[in-house]
């Protein structure tokens, strides 16, 4: 608990322990991101946007707990825009009639573990839909390698997964 | 529709930024989600030690080296660089033509006022091949010469302001905010993980008795 109560300040020139605390929560950060966009350079420059945004408040001195729920409402914002423009929609369109399985919408609690979060969504799908996104997302395979693997045309294979998607897309986040 | 969501999860595969439309809007619960699969390739994320120096710096208040865009763009609307393209020397002794007619600047944004030719280097001095970065009055410029040509690309970043640095073994310039995102000289980007990065802004370079001029401000 102590560690949760400190203040965290960044004076004009923080200590080096006042900035090896911050990157820690924006390693948390980039994490919390990644697991959402799927992919480095997105991640990184989104992790970047936060840490510009949240700089100014970091030195003003917060506690630990309020610098990381600003961290996260900050990260939450960000992905929201980035997905809205990436979709040309205004923010309030985009979460419109989602549920929380986007993950940009709150979650209470998170698991860190991006591969184990993974394997929980394909369990919760029927087995065409869970072998392809399998094959797909965690091994890899090519959309060929998995029709030559299911026994089916690449055509009928492209169609499944964007089902797969669509029914993985109503498995909560985090259960 | 499942080629386009297909093309996401390709770009995803790679480990790229996908390439996403206002048209794939419908399909966003789809794609956000092989978003998240695609990052259980990853079990535990950890930024690269080039974004942590980055962030470092940042956190620790060393002023990172950006421009105020708005005062850029500024400049490249008083400029209207875009009609006029880039002049090589295949085009000397062609005079320019009326001065460029000002694209309308938006409210907000300063204007960079009227725009003249400044002299920036003597041809003699550059190297093929090698860009030197010339400051035209508002416009800051990397000028490349090939041959008989020379072209001035932005010295910012198309995505975000950020001054773009020359690695001379790649011959590139590359971006110091975005690992990976680096442009040919002649403003080309050239980043696999970017693959919606826009070329640099060009500038208008003509050359009088081996003088090269940019239209500046």
């Amino acid at each position: 608990m102590e560690k949760e109560d400190r203040v965290v300040e960044l004076p004009a020139a923080p200590s080096k322990d006042a900035v090896e605390t911050a990157l820690g929560e924006l390693d948390v950060v980039f994490a919390f991101v990644f697991n959402r966009v799927g992919n480095r350079p997105d991640a990184e420059d989104l992790t970047q946007q936060v840490a510009m945004k949240a700089i100014p408040r970091l030195r003003q001195g917060a506690s630990a707990i309020s610098i990381r729920a600003y961290l996260f409402a900050t990260a939450r914002s960000v992905l929201a825009s980035f997905w809205a423009a990436k979709f040309g929609l205004a923010e309030e369109e985009l979460l419109e009639g989602m549920g929380a399985a986007t993950g940009v919408a709150p979650a209470a609690t998170e698991s860190t573990d991006a591969a184990a979060r993974a394997t929980r969504i394909l369990a919760a799908l029927p087995d065409n839909y869970r072998r392809v996104l399998e094959l797909r997302f965690l091994r890899g395979y090519s959309i060929k390698e998995v029709a030559t693997e299911l026994r089916a045309t690449p055509g009928s294979i492209k169609v499944m997964q964007l089902r797969a998607l669509r029914a993985a897309a109503r498995i909560p986040f985090d259960a | 529709m499942e080629e386009r969501v297909n093309r996401v999860v390709e770009d995803l595969l790679r480990g790229r930024s996908p390439r996403i439309r206002a048209r794939d809007a419908a399909e966003r619960e789809a794609i956000m989600t092989a978003a998240i699969l695609a990052a259980g390739q990853d079990a535990h994320p950890r930024m690269s030690p080039e974004l942590r120096r980055r962030l470092a710096a940042l956190v620790a208040g060393e002023e990172p080296r950006r421009v105020d865009r708005r005062t850029a763009l500024a400049a490249v609307a008083g400029l209207a660089v875009g009609a006029l393209g880039v002049v090589g020397l295949d085009r000397l002794g062609v005079k320019p033509g009326p001065s460029p007619t000002l694209a309308p600047v938006p409210a907000g944004v300063v204007k960079a006022g009227p725009v003249r030719w400044v002299p920036v280097a003597a041809l003699a001095d550059l190297r093929e091949g090698e860009p030197v970065r010339i400051v035209a009055g508002k416009v800051s410029a990397w000028l490349t010469r090939r041959g008989e040509t020379v072209t001035a690309v932005s010295t910012l970043c198309s995505h975000w302001p950020c001054v773009l640095d020359f690695q001379a073994q790649a011959s590139t310039l590359k971006c110091p905010c975005h690992t990976g995102a680096s442009f040919a000289l002649d403003g080309a980007p050239l980043s696999d993980a970017y693959p919606e990065l826009k070329p640099l802004d060009k500038y208008a370079v003509r050359v009088e008795n081996g003088i090269v001029m940019v239209l500046g401000t």
